[in-house]
């Protein structure tokens, strides 16, 4: 009973968390502009994220370490240095994006600029970080985060043609604006498997003394979890495209979407649209921030765990701090939200290989997983994935700004 | 019923995946796997390995850098064409959000909030489009609109600081309409 309690609360955090600013920047820009053409990239993304997180839960579960230390201690500190630079840089940007969603949020909800709530929403992050528990974090926020539903309920209610999107499952070149439609795509795909997804569930799955006993709860909640995830973006994707693309609004600003569920929920569409951002945005703070502590603490050998008291693990407490500051001053300097957002979507898709290819080495290494290794398929599924998604981003990001996009 | 001679000439067996392939791919599934498996990982990227490996990996970006630029050469009216979208994008979309308050769906600080991201929007066009290289004509046709939109914006923050409803509504017309021609403008000059 405590597991399947356990499986539901799991599904329901993963379904809650799932959603971020950068799976509502890309599926509005993929369903304006492109109505429901780029949906194969959604689902493209979440087979590979479904893959990912299992792998990741699964790890954890069995081997008892969270990636980053099993890395540095398995493959040697000098081979996870570089990936760990990368991703760091990649962690402050994608942390940058976020506080940019909630100060958009705060903007739309008060009407004081976004750029006057950075310092703000940086010492409301610092402090429940500070103060709060790893599972009140997670809860807390991604049940919160169920209030993204709305966008699924508003893609049923406006009874999209369902033979275009199912068409849209299956990859098609476009007919226009080629260099935006694969940006976008890789955009997409780089949204849905962030990388700091893996780092905060598997350090979540230790902080959370998950054994082999939790395996079978792990794929529940990767699988039903990551889908019924996915499922809010492509709600929002289709609600952009039923609203904004017959409009011949192309999303250039976040302001532009803020009416987008008015025509559903004409009340509280504008309220609705503004709560899911920002609640969606500060539990992605949290888990980008604590990521990053987690990963920095277990490369260095430091003391971590969001239970600790900071006094127990300063250094852990130091990094989340320095980052979601320095995060923050990206917004202030008063970098657009929306491009940053793109921006860095499409470079986490460009940086997967270097996430992927440790931790692939790790899911194999039998000293450490047992029977609990990776299979050839899942190998597979990854290793193709990751190389698409990694050639599409080194094509389509030059292209992207050569175009003008 | 006999199926017409001319529709059973196009049709044609629906194509199979058959055993060969599903052997061929079922070994480079395999090959995958004994790649990762392979014990060289714990010796992994020396200094040297890493040093050429980057190397190669910023000549490959470089070369694939210079052939985008130079497949990506566009007339000036075509590269200015690019360029209007976000113009165009903000047409509409104020249109939309002028249309939301009037009915009572978004408050009216949200809709200034807007006016001011458009307005900032129509005037770096506005200057794009006059530093730009495209011919004369073109460039006219493209500041027609975007004066079109600037005149409409300000009408409709007037009507909104006077809770005008129907004066924004007018505007919202004006700007729905500006932003088509202005897409079709842009779409004709890219063709």
């Amino acid at each position: 009973v405590k597991k399947a309690v356990q499986l539901a609360l799991g599904i329901l955090t993963a379904v809650g968390g799932f959603f971020d600013v950068g799976n509502l920047a890309t599926s509005a820009q993929a369903g304006a502009r492109f109505r429901f053409q780029l949906i194969w990239s959604l689902l493209f993304a979440t087979i590979l994220v479904i893959f990912l997180v299992e792998m990741s839960g699964r790890f954890a579960a069995v081997s008892g370490k969270p990636l980053p230390s099993a890395i540095r201690d398995h493959l040697g500190f000098s081979f996870w240095l570089g990936p760990f630079v990368i991703l760091t840089l990649v962690h402050l940007l994608v942390l940058g994006a976020e506080i940019g969603g909630i100060c958009f949020a705060l903007q739309l909800l008060t009407g004081i600029g976004f750029r006057w709530w950075a310092l703000p929403v940086a010492i409301v992050i610092w402090l429940f970080l500070w103060r709060a528990t790893f599972g009140a974090i997670e809860n807390s926020t991604s049940l919160l985060g169920l209030i993204t539903l709305c966008f699924v309920v508003a893609a049923f209610a406006h009874h999209p043609p369902l033979h275009e999107v199912a068409a849209g499952a299956l990859p098609t070149l476009p007919v226009h604006d080629r260099a935006t439609y694969w940006f976008i795509a890789v955009s997409i795909i780089g949204s849905v498997i962030a990388p700091y997804l893996f780092y905060f569930y598997s350090s979540g799955a230790v902080e959370d003394k998950w054994d082999k006993s939790y395996v079978a709860v792990n794929r529940g909640i990767s699988v039903i979890g990551m889908t019924f995830g996915s499922a809010i973006a492509l709600g929002a994707l289709i609600v952009a495209a039923m609203v904004l693309a017959p409009r011949g609004i192309h999303v250039s600003d976040y302001n532009q979407t803020a009416a987008m569920l008015t025509d559903v929920f004409p009340f509280w569409g504008f309220m609705l649209f503004a709560a899911s951002m920002g609640i969606a945005c500060l539990g992605a703070a949290l888990e980008v921030a604590l990521s990053l502590a987690y990963a920095t603490s277990q490369t260095f050998g430091w003391n971590w765990g969001e239970d600790l008291h900071p006094r127990e693990d300063a250094r852990f407490s130091l990094t989340y701090t320095v980052a979601i500051f320095l995060s923050a001053l990206i917004i202030a300097a008063g970098f657009d939200p929306l491009k940053l957002t793109l921006f860095t979507m499409a470079i986490n898709a460009a940086v997967l290989p270097f996430v992927t290819i440790p931790f692939l080495l790790l899911m194999n290494d039998k000293r450490l997983l047992g029977s609990n290794c990776n299979g050839w398929f899942s190998n597979a599924v990854v290793v193709v994935v990751v190389i698409v998604s990694f050639v599409l981003a080194i094509v389509s990001i030059p292209l992207a700004f050569i175009g003008g996009t | 019923m006999a199926v017409p001679a001319m529709a059973e000439s196009h049709r044609s067996d629906p194509p199979t995946f058959g055993v060969a392939n599903a052997i061929r791919c079922v070994s480079f599934c395999e090959s995958i796997d004994k790649l990762l498996r392979h014990e060289w990982r714990h010796d992994l990227c020396p200094i040297v390995g890493n040093t050429i490996a980057a190397g190669s990996a910023v000549r490959a970006i470089a070369i694939i850098g210079i052939l985008l630029v130079s497949c990506t050469a566009k007339s000036p009216d075509a590269k200015l064409a690019k360029s209007l979208d976000p113009a165009a994008s903000w047409m509409a979309g104020l249109a939309m959000i002028g249309e939301k308050w009037t009915a009572n769906s978004v408050p009216r600080a949200y809709v200034a909030k807007s006016l001011d991201a458009a307005d900032d929007e129509f005037d770096k066009t506005v200057k794009s489009v006059r530093q730009s290289d495209a011919t004369p004509p073109f460039q006219k046709a493209v500041l027609t609109q975007l004066e079109v939109a600037q005149a409409s914006s300000a009408l409709m923050r007037t009507a909104l600081a006077s809770n005008d409803r129907s004066g924004v509504m007018r505007n919202c017309r004006e700007l729905a309409g500006a932003g088509r021609r202005l897409s079709a403008i842009a779409e004709d000059a890219s063709q």
